[in-house]
């Protein structure tokens, strides 16, 4: 019995703050997935096109050649996804699309839930959020506590 | 607290107006600290595009080497302390320390003022870019070296240069020197053996740790050794080993073995000592000046000769008749030329003032004057064979006239019509 009860547990962790507002749509799959190409599609374009332009060496000379790729993808998106998550709740694709980012209770998501957020969301890739969502929500938004809502 | 749900439209311009801000402040960022492109327009232009536009000659003078695929695989390890290799790619930028290994394929390495200086790397060449162009000036003159680190393989370095004076320096396991603008060809052993070959132009060897390799040239190819020797080794065989023209048809790898049985047995070729006929130094000046005097004399005296013929001054068989002395005396001077110790002397002394414009046409020279008086003497003689075939004709002529007027003058004493014709004749001078 003791043994069952764990693993009930460990499979679905309680979640403290239950959303207590009135209940938003949650975003459609298309509109995820639209959002996130064009997230990244804007993002590998600009990162190639510095990498290819710009002598990053010459910039930034305390930077090692081999990380000139590591530095210049994390600084896009830290200007274009992070932080603006941070400030509007939506990134450029999230914003043509309509959706924003929010905690489960509907309020403000905290800067480390977003950051770990964000770190995560390039792993939806793998795990897409279609197949891996329970109860309207992917396996990184129940990890942070996180959802994406519909505005329109 | 709770998130505002609904954008305003002061919302939507606050959230546009961060994005356009940070893009812009990151592109200035980039263009300012890289000054690769004058103005912002510009850089936006090559970011939208992904290349840079062709007016910015900023961009191409930050590029100092380009690779070029000729076909096959080539493997480039960016940093010689780390293992990571990765395919080369068309047109692609190499920094210094960056190695290059052509497996199955071969590529080209264009660099240098105007990238007028390439390199052609065939299968299995192993090289790795050391120091890379580095301008110095050396009183007026620009200088340009780059070095290399050959491990294994071979290559076509066709140097050229206009303003600058362009040198590279290769070192392998047992070897260090450096090629001048010439078009030329190196191979390397896997063991450290290098092989040498001169298509057109000059090499010079410098700090040489162990003489292992061989300098082969074609003909009319000098090389000159730091110590202003002169080496001529004429073996178009082991030149023609070297596949000049890379093609994907056409690989072919030097066997060290066969250039071996070509050289007969050695890569060292022994160098004959230059002789110095043990003179002093003022001796040594002042045959020099002897010898520079004559030499101008010599040749002004040849080309007024030849002017004069060609000009038609001076009558080839007349002349031949009148100065078969002076000709007799040419011969002996090329005779003389040919054998003096003099002549040594001066071509050694000349190689070892590096004053002297073209330190390696004084043979030449020589050659050249030997050549034209050749071709002078044979012209008379081929004249003189002529006019002696003439003669010969004429000779012949005279005496069947000879044969034919005796047989008249018998038959014009039975015929009377015939001692008219023969008086007639006689009158006009066509009888004797």
């Amino acid at each position: 019995m003791s043994l069952e009860r764990t693993r009930t547990r460990i499979l679905r962790p309680i979640i403290p703050d239950e959303p207590s507002g009135p209940v938003l749509k949650s975003a459609r799959v298309t509109q995820r997935l639209i959002a996130n190409v064009f997230d990244f599609v804007l993002l590998f374009l600009l990162i190639h096109n510095t990498m290819e332009i710009f002598d990053i060496g010459k910039t930034f000379p305390f930077i090692s050649p081999r990380h000139h790729f590591t530095a210049v993808t994390l600084y896009y998106y830290f200007i274009l996804t992070v932080l603006p998550h941070h400030l509007f709740g939506q990134s450029l694709g999230q914003f043509v699309t309509g959706i924003k980012v929010v905690s489960s209770t509907y309020g403000q998501l905290p800067l480390s839930r977003i950051i770990i957020r964000d770190l995560l969301r390039p792993l939806g890739v793998f795990f897409p959020a279609a197949i891996f969502k329970r109860k309207g929500k992917t396996w990184y938004e129940r990890w942070t506590k996180s959802t994406l809502v519909d505005l329109s | 607290m709770k998130v505002q749900l609904q954008n305003s439209v002061f919302d939507r311009l606050y959230f546009l107006g961060y994005h356009i801000t940070v893009l812009f402040l990151t592109l200035f960022m980039l263009n300012y600290f890289s000054q690769s492109s004058p103005t912002i327009f510009s850089t936006l232009v090559k970011m939208t595009s992904g290349k840079a536009p062709k007016n910015l000659k900023g961009v191409l003078k930050e590029r100092p080497l380009t690779l070029n695929m000729i076909y096959g695989e080539v493997k480039v390890f960016e940093d010689q302390f780390s293992g990571s290799e990765r395919n080369a790619i068309e047109g692609e930028v190499l920094p210094e320390g960056a190695a290059i290994e052509t497996r199955n394929g071969s590529v080209t390495l264009s660099f240098g003022n105007g990238y007028l200086c390439t390199l052609k790397l065939l299968p299995n060449t192993k090289l790795r870019i050391d120091e890379l162009m580095a301008p110095k000036l050396d009183g007026e003159e620009k200088t340009e070296v780059t070095l290399w680190h050959l491990f294994k393989g071979q290559l076509i370095a066709e140097l050229q240069s206009e303003s600058t004076i362009i040198a590279i320096d290769f070192k392998t396991k047992g070897a260090r020197f450096s090629l001048r603008p010439s078009v030329s060809g190196v191979a390397v052993d896997e063991r450290g053996d290098v092989l040498l070959a001169v298509k057109a132009g000059e090499v010079r060897a410098e700090n040489i740790k162990t003489l292992k390799f061989d300098m082969i040239k074609a003909p009319q190819i000098y090389f000159i050794d730091d110590r202003g020797r002169e080496r001529k080794i004429q073996n178009s065989e082991v030149v023609n080993l070297f596949n000049w023209k890379i093609s994907k048809d056409m690989i072919s790898v030097i066997d060290f073995e066969k250039v071996l049985s070509l050289t007969g047995g050695a890569f060292i070729e022994p160098v004959a000592p230059v002789k110095k006929g043990g003179f002093s130094e003022e001796e040594r000046a002042q045959l020099l000046n002897e010898t520079r005097e004559e030499m101008r004399t010599f040749r002004a005296y040849s080309s007024r000769l030849r002017e004069d013929i060609l000009s038609g001054k001076q009558n080839l068989e007349v002349f031949h008749k009148k100065n078969e002395k002076d000709a007799i005396k040419i011969r002996a001077d090329i005779n003389c030329l040919e054998t003096s110790k003099r002549c040594d002397l001066y071509s050694e002394q000349l190689l070892l003032n590096r004053g002297f414009p073209r330190i390696h046409n004084s043979p030449r020279l020589v050659e050249g004057i030997k050549n034209d008086l050749r071709k002078y003497l044979n012209e008379q003689d081929t004249k003189l064979d002529e006019v002696a075939k003439e003669i010969e004709v004429l000779e012949a002529l005279e005496k069947k006239r000879a044969v034919v007027f005796q047989w008249a003058e018998k038959q014009a004493e039975s015929d009377s019509e015939l001692r008219e014709t023969l008086k007639q004749l006689r009158d006009q001078n066509l009888f004797r």
